[in-house]
């Protein structure tokens, strides 16, 4: 990829650009772009079950945990017939997984044949039983959302560093497309303006209306009057919840 | 063994038996770079102490640029930050600067979540040097994994820690939108003790209103 193509991906422009192509989708059901993104996904981690001689592989998506409600781990996608597979092994390791991948980047290999191959290797070998296969699996951590693992099972390839670091940075693509693709679909908040983020923003940081209309020139009321059509828009109660959304979708820092 | 499987190997090894700034060194002679800066992006109390973790960037440039970089971070949105994470990108640096004879115009950056903790990558590359991209999206998973061993790097203060699970309650309340009463009525205590948690929050977190108490909540993700 040429260092153009880089900037251009993250360019603000385009990103507006793709959520007022993506707005009239969301009208035509929600069901017909799933299955789109679906499907260009799917061909992505059949290569990559290829690459490690897996037979199965699964996508899982997390949800972060917080003090008050426990992480959650779901199965996004996966290859035919491995849902019992799957589920299987999400009952023996979800609590596993959860807390590895707040707690550390490294691939996980579960009962490696050969062991002494992964002294020297950033992978995290784990065994769960003298006669288990070996199975793969990819921590990726984009930040508050977009989280999850890919898991090959079975995995019959001769495993190495080399191996590993292009499987995993395979996953961190297949993952990044699809949080894309997801909040393409799912960003309904897109349309506050300029002025209604910055005195989000400016809320969020602590400031009182007044602090903020003196900052920002304005009177007092056009401010509460910012804050509250960001409030409607945004679907919340007040502009405390306001902020709370505005956070989790990304729309203030 | 090829070029990046022994990469790997020397980092894992130098993990093992080095001090932080070996490894660090092993990933940029990988990458083609001539110096790294490394700094945390999500100390946001602590911005003005010890959030570049290592450096061997000339001094000068590392105060011109550091407290910019990560706050140029923080500012992004969180969708955004995330489709970037362990994406290398560029960012021109001022050709003024007579600092920089012997440096390429352009710096990389490469942003990357270890653990609990989320970092920043600066690499510097002298005039000649010939960049690729393939070695750099590396890097971002190799830098991930060397970094994370280190507790003192990605460790997070725990302010979170402080709050009673009777607190974090009243503030995932109020995150919902839900009023002092309201927060009375469902949790079934009176309305000023409903308020002394607040104030409690806010004097535990630092915050001047409720809206930076659930604000400053919702980034560290209690709620």
């Amino acid at each position: 990829m040429t260092k153009g193509s880089i900037l251009k991906d993250f360019g603000a422009p385009q990103d507006t650009q793709n959520t007022q192509e993506r707005a009239p989708e969301r009208l035509n059901g929600d069901a017909i772009s799933n299955a789109a993104s679906t499907a260009d996904l799917f061909p992505k981690l059949v290569t990559m079950q290829r690459l490690c001689g897996s037979r199965d592989f699964a996508l899982l998506s997390i949800q972060a945990h917080t003090l008050l409600k426990p992480g959650q781990i779901e199965c996004a996608m996966q290859s035919s017939g491995s849902q019992a597979l799957v589920n299987k092994f999400l009952l023996d390791n979800a609590e596993f997984l959860l807390k590895h991948i707040y707690s550390s980047p490294a691939p996980i290999v579960f009962n490696p044949k050969d062991a002494r191959a992964f002294d020297t290797s950033p992978a995290f070998v784990v065994h769960t039983g003298p006669d288990d296969a070996t199975h793969l699996a990819f921590p990726v951590q984009l930040g508050t959302m977009g989280n999850g693992f890919v898991l090959f099972f079975n995995a019959g390839a001769v495993l190495n560093n080399d191996l590993l670091i292009d499987l995993h940075r395979k996953s961190l693509t297949v993952l990044r497309e699809k949080l894309r693709l997801a909040f393409g679909i799912s960003a309904g908040a897109e349309n506050l303006n300029d002025r209604e983020i910055e005195c989000l923003q400016l809320v969020g940081n602590g400031m009182k209306s007044e602090a903020i209309g003196e900052q920002l020139n304005l009177s007092v009321h056009t401010v509460n009057a910012y804050l509250g059509s960001a409030t409607t828009k945004l679907n919340a109660v007040n502009r405390i919840q306001a902020i709370a959304k505005a956070i989790r979708l990304g729309i203030i820092a | 063994m090829n070029v990046r499987g022994s990469f790997l190997h020397d980092l894992e090894a130098q993990r093992t038996c080095g001090h932080l700034t070996g490894g660090m060194d092993l990933i940029c002679a990988y990458a083609g770079a001539r110096s790294y800066l490394l700094a945390r992006t999500d100390l946001y109390s602590d911005r003005h102490h010890d959030f570049i973790v290592t450096s061997n960037w000339p001094f000068n440039l590392v105060r011109k640029f550091g407290a910019s970089l990560v706050d140029s971070e923080a500012r992004t949105s969180e969708v955004r930050r995330c489709l970037q994470a362990f994406e290398p990108t560029f960012q021109d640096i001022d050709a003024s600067d007579d600092l920089l004879s012997d440096y390429a115009p352009r710096m990389c950056l490469i942003p990357f979540n270890a653990g609990q903790a989320r970092m920043l990558l600066g690499l510097l590359f002298s005039k000649d040097a010939s960049l690729s991209h393939d070695r750099l999206r590396d890097v971002a998973l190799a830098t991930a994994y060397y970094t994370s061993h280190y507790p003192e790097i990605v460790s997070t203060n725990n302010t979170l820690s402080d709050l009673t699970v009777r607190e974090v309650e009243c503030l995932s309340w109020i995150g919902e939108g839900k009023t002092s009463d309201e927060i009375a009525l469902i949790i079934g205590i009176s309305r000023n003790t409903v308020n002394n948690y607040i104030t409690s929050i806010m004097n535990k977190t630092g915050a001047k209103t409720r809206s930076e108490a659930v604000a400053f909540a919702v980034r560290q993700r209690i709620i």
